[in-house]
């Protein structure tokens, strides 16, 4: 509980009450001819406590967006915030350690580690730091996922839900700034996926936790808090409160009439 | 379809790399072996040549020819050649001197044994080689190699000397210079007169030349008038068969002409049946041992290529390929591997060639030769080599790849196996094999060296392969066991589950190492076993305090102490008694065989007491031979059933025989060193003059004495008279036994630290391969906050696992081939021991390999792309 608190009262650090953020992000990927311009000047802020969910056709920049975000990737210009860091200005070892704090990553495959336990899986942003989790919150977050009697076994001996159901317990343990999912459910059957999903919006209506998402589906896209649409690397409409129907409506006509 | 397996070449080059690595360090060794044999070879080819100059018919006896090669396998002591009777008398010149077609006619002497000292007093000795007497005939100056350079010919009391003793010696025309003759009965003193080459060269291969007047030299190794051998030249336009044929039927058949031509042939032989053949399995087992070990990883390396593959192969599966086309394309990859890996090899095997000279040189092996000469054979070996063992290692993977449905294949998990019982059911099957195969080599009896060497050799490799198929089942309880205390914290726990997921290519991984330090920790036992056997024979059996020797004895093994030296050593203050030992030659029965010829030994003072010079057990009857009597060993009188009382016939070489009564049996003796023993006076009636010289001399000092000062005072008495004389206390001849070890614990030192080398590469290449093969995985562990040096730490960690791993087993198998081993030669009074220092050391050498072969990998790991690790499929 202790460690809970102390992450509750670090994280209002940013005094905009933005858990990330990007102005102006530009990514370039290459150079010259074969250049290929994936985000063309993207604003977000992303508030504390908010679902936001990202979508757009393949290439669009949705995970490079994601990346940028996360400190995984830099931006050719531009700037992004986490927790009132600037990204821009950290070096190897500091963004290693932002990640690890401030940062919960959930992939669309390829989740965890094969040598170790889902416990171990989970708990692995905090050992690399020395630190160990809250066991009440850790216990919480299992129970909650549903996963509590599958923490001795390893990735080969887990389904795929079960396995994206771990990686998001190993996103919420650790209490980060922001969580990126990058089409967390792509994988998945339709029941694990929505169960997965539900999970999240959980975390999200019960803890304030803050979660981005990238997906290719209207019905995950209104779970969230708000859908942005991003078409060849700008956000071309935003969408708070979404239903499965608006998503799916303005996907049509952002397909059919373009983005201009 | 080679276009596929090129293109898949070439896609992989650092893995190619890495790959090659193994096959060019084997075949490098291969390669190597064949140009150091080779240069050797060259060297004594044009050695042979130079010394058979002007040699068109070469007479010899028959029987001096056996008797000499027979001198060079048998121990030293045991034949002596009584040149008197069996050299080339003077009449055999005579008669082929006015023969039709002869030009010149030498009677040559040539014999072991004329060693010069320094001006110290020390004997100059390269290594080992020996140091040769040989006369100078100026009348027949165009026969035989040897050149007189500077000076001039040799009077009765002067010598030639070669011209690298020259420069050892710092000697200049008109020096005095003292000599042991006769494998050092006596030492005389000469006058420096010249300087002989052996033709181009200083010296002959190492050894030393010493040139003598001739009536000088027959009296120096008592040959009478005779010579060793006879040398003629023919006259221009003669056919050295024609010539060979005329002086046969002159001299009759007591002795034996063969042409030139023939005798260079014989001394070409002769060479690579003895020395250079031991040189060649010399290499060729460090060859055999690199090979061995590289094989293992470059088995593992395509395990593991083929396992990164077996999703591509899936996909070709799935797209049409055949089992075969598939397996095809991995073969050949293995295919242009090995060839370009093997071409490699023979560029390298130039670097290891010159390396080993030098290694092999710093242990007191010189090796004679320049330049490495390319030989078909070294290039067809070379390749043979290279391109098996890559087949043979990729080919089963390939296999077991090819049998994968396409879809099980696109669905596999390289990561994961070796946890089937088949390989460790294999392994129990090899190891019981190979542990069978060594017993066996040692128990038969009349088996050949070289049978023996091979049983013992193969069932070695056979069990040790069986111990690397069966160690990835226990890779877990020992990990288990290293990981609390090498692999703490969360890397550990990674590294700890690194090397625990493919348990078989880990510890074929460590097999490389574990070889080299099964090598060396059973060479560490059966030292410490040598050394607390010999200080127990020590204590069983000798009761003197001094032990006087000559120190030629130590590398020629015969050599023998000056009379007057030993006069004098009975002089110095603090002696109380001094008694020597001679040994000859006898073989029992009526007839002299020099084949069967056993050590006889004979003492001048009645030393065999429980408190004398020698302790000696009876089991039964006297303690010494006295009048007419003989002592034998227990061996031999249960050989012969000879029993106290009974009579033992033995036969000299100087053609006669005595019967003895049996009067005392005793325990088989180590400083007795032989299996009778006779009274002094039978002694120097039977035996040949050239023996009748002490070969050991013991040194009792008054009591109170200290041994030490007591040596020290004879050393500084005799001064430098006294200076190719060992005299040693009982330590320093504890010393000096434990020192005969030391060439062969180098020679295996050097294969440690060769296979170290490649057990190096070995998991440096497994390492680096298993980096690129989880980069997915270690792009989720940076993506989760995994600092670089945190991945680095996890690579370091299981490296020094797969190490340790590796070291223990080694030392394990080690300690146990050792103590099978010393319980095998229990008969020979070995003991069983321990020595824990260097065996620690050993596994503290397998972590800083495992810390070293990291150092790559790490770096690479702590390199890898967060994003391109994500997105690598
Ligand atoms: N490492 C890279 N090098 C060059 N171009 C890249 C790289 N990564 C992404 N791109 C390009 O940037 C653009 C955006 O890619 P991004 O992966 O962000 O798309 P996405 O929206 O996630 O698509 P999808 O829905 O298919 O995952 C694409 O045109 C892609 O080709
Ligand atoms: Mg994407």
């Amino acid at each position: 509980m202790v460690a809970h608190m102390s992450t509750l009262a670090s994280s209002p650090s940013s005094p905009s009450g933005l858990a990330a953020s990007v102005r102006d992000a530009v990514k370039i990927f290459g150079k010259g001819e074969t250049s290929v311009t994936a985000l063309q000047g993207v604003d977000l802020d992303l508030p504390r406590g908010g679902f936001t969910a990202v979508m757009g056709p393949s290439g669009s920049g949705k995970s490079t967006l994601m990346h940028c975000m996360a400190g995984l990737d830099k931006l050719t210009s531009g700037s992004a915030e986490i927790g009132g860091d600037k990204l821009e200005t950290l070096k190897d070892a500091a963004l290693t350690k932002l990640r690890r704090r401030k940062v919960g990553f959930i992939f669309q495959a390829f989740n965890l580690v094969q040598t170790l336990t889902a416990r171990e899986n989970i708990e692995l942003p905090l050992r690399l730091d020395g630190e160990s989790p809250d066991p009440k919150w850790f216990d919480e977050v299992v129970g909650r996922l549903g996963i509590a009697d599958r923490m001795d076994h390893t990735p080969t001996e887990l389904s795929g839900g079960q396995i994206q159901r771990v990686a998001v317990a190993r996103a919420l343990v650790s209490r980060p700034d922001v969580i990126f999912a990058d089409e967390p459910t792509g994988n998945l059957d339709q029941t694990s996926g929505a169960e997965v999903l539900a999970l999240m919006r959980a975390a999200v209506d019960d803890y304030g936790q803050t979660i981005v998402m990238v997906t290719h589906d209207a019905t995950s896209a209104a779970v969230a808090d708000r859908v942005l649409f991003l078409f060849d690397g700008k956000i071309v409409d935003t969408i708070e409160d979404p239903s499965a129907d608006t998503v799916f409506e303005r996907i049509r006509s952002l397909s059919t009439g373009g983005a201009n | 379809m080679l276009r596929v397996a090129i293109k898949g070449v070439l896609a992989r080059k650092l893995r190619l790399l890495l790959t090659s690595i193994a096959v060019v360090l084997g075949v490098g060794f291969v390669a190597g072996a064949f140009f150091l044999t080779d240069s050797m070879r060259d060297s004594f080819d044009s050695l042979f040549t130079e010394a058979s100059r002007g040699i068109d018919v070469h007479i010899q006896s028959e029987e001096y020819k056996e008797l000499v090669e027979k001198q060079a396998t048998s121990a030293p002591g045991t034949i002596t050649i009584d040149l008197a009777r069996v050299g080339v008398p003077p009449t055999v010149i005579e008669q082929v001197k006015d023969l039709e077609g002869v030009d010149q006619v030498a009677g040559s002497i040539f014999e072991f044994g004329a060693t010069v000292l320094d001006k110290q007093g020390k004997p100059i000795q390269n290594g080992g080689a020996p140091a040769f007497g040989a006369n100078w005939v100026a009348e027949a100056e165009d026969i035989g190699a040897l050149r007189l350079v500077k000076g001039k010919a040799p009077k009765r009391d002067e010598v030639l000397l070669d011209a690298t003793v020259m420069e050892t010696g710092k000697f200049q025309l008109g020096d005095d210079v003292r000599v042991l003759t006769q494998g050092g009965r006596k030492v005389e003193e000469f006058t420096v007169s010249g300087v002989v080459k052996f033709g181009e060269s200083n010296n002959l291969n190492g050894a030393t030349i010493t040139v003598f007047e001739t009536s000088r030299a027959q009296e120096l190794f008592d040959m009478g008038d005779r010579f060793s051998a006879v040398e003629v030249k023919a006259d221009e336009g003669i056919n050295q068969v024609e010539l060979r044929n005329r002086v046969r039927a002159t001299i009759g058949d007591r002795y034996d002409a063969i042409t030139g031509k023939e005798f260079t042939n014989e001394q070409t032989e002769s060479i690579d049946n003895s020395f250079l053949s031991i040189i060649q399995n010399v290499i060729l087992g460090f060859a055999a041992v690199a090979v061995f070990v590289g094989a293992f990883t470059i088995f593992n390396t395509f395990t593991i290529l083929v396992g990164q593959r077996t999703r591509e192969i899936g996909l070709l599966r799935a797209i049409g390929a055949s089992r075969r086309q598939v397996l095809g394309i991995v073969v050949l990859e293995a295919l242009i591997t090995g060839i370009v890996a093997s071409t490699l090899g023979i560029i390298a095997g130039y670097g290891i060639a010159t390396a080993l000279r030098e290694i092999l040189g710093a242990v007191g092996f010189d090796l004679p030769g320049a330049d490495f000469p390319l030989r078909t054979r070294t290039i067809v070996a070379s390749y043979l080599v290279g391109v098996i063992v890559t087949l043979v290692a990729s080919v089963i993977p390939a296999v077991r790849a090819s049998r994968l449905s396409p879809l099980e294949a696109l669905r596999a998990n390289p990561a994961h196996a070796g946890r089937g019982w088949k390989a460790p059911a294999f392994g129990t099957l090899l190891l019981v094999g190979g542990s069978l195969l060594v017993l066996r080599g040692f128990q038969v009896e009349d088996a050949s060296v070289s049978e023996t060497l091979s049983a013992i050799g193969g069932g070695f490799a056979l069990a040790i392969i069986g111990i690397a198929l069966l160690s990835r089942i226990f890779i877990l309880p020992v990990t288990k066991v290293l990981s609390p205390i090498f692999a703490w914290g969360t890397a550990g726990k990674l590294a700890t589950g690194n090397v625990l997921r493919n348990r078989a290519r880990s510890a074929t991984t460590a097999s490389a190492l574990m070889i080299g330090l099964a090598l060396a920790a059973l060479v560490l036992v059966f030292q410490a076993s040598l050394e607390k056997t010999v200080d127990a024979e020590i204590d069983r059996t000798l009761g003197s305090d001094i032990t006087v020797y000559n120190s030629a004895a130590l590398s020629s093994g015969y050599g023998y102490v000056d009379q007057d030296d030993l006069e004098e050593i009975k002089q110095v203050d603090g002696v109380e008694s001094v008694a020597s030992q001679y040994y000859g030659g006898a073989s029992i029965g009526s007839k002299f065989d020099a084949d069967e010829a056993k050590i006889i030994t004979a003492f001048d003072e009645p030393v065999l007491q429980e408190d004398g010079a020698i302790k000696l057990q009876v089991v039964d009857g006297e303690g010494e031979p006295g009048d007419g009597g003989v002592l034998v060993d227990e061996d031999i009188a249960k050989d012969q059933k000879w029993k106290v009382g009974d009579t033992a016939r033995f036969a000299f070489s100087t053609d006669q025989d005595r019967k003895f009564e049996v009067v005392g049996i005793y325990e088989p003796n180590e400083f007795v060193g032989a299996p009778a023993i006779i009274t002094k006076e039978a002694f120097d009636e039977l035996q040949a003059p050239a023996v009748q010289a002490p070969a050991f001399t013991y040194v009792s000092v008054e009591d109170g004495r200290s041994a030490s000062k007591v040596s020290d005072a004879i050393s500084k008495d005799l001064g430098t008279d006294g200076a190719y004389l060992k005299i040693q206390d009982t330590e320093a001849l504890r010393d000096t036994f434990r020192d005969q070890l030391a060439p062969i614990l180098g020679l295996v030192f050097g294969m440690l630290s060769l296979s170290l080398i490649i057990a190096l590469f070995g998991i440096g290449n497994t390492l680096a391969l298993n980096v690129f093969e989880r980069t997915r995985e270690i792009g989720l562990l940076r993506a989760v906050g995994a600092t670089r040096r945190q991945m680095r730490r996890i690579i370091r960690t299981e490296a020094i696992l797969v190490a340790l791993f590796g070291a223990i087993v080694g030392v394990l198998v080690g300690l146990a081939a050792g103590w099978a081993l010393v319980t095998a030669l229990k008969d020979e009074g070995f003991e069983f021991a321990v020595n824990a220092v260097p065996l620690v050391a050993v596994l503290g050498l397998g972590i800083i390999a495992g810390l070293l072969a990291a150092v790559f990998p790490a770096r690479r790991a702590a390199r890898t792309d967060v994003l391109q690790a994500i997105a690598t499929e």
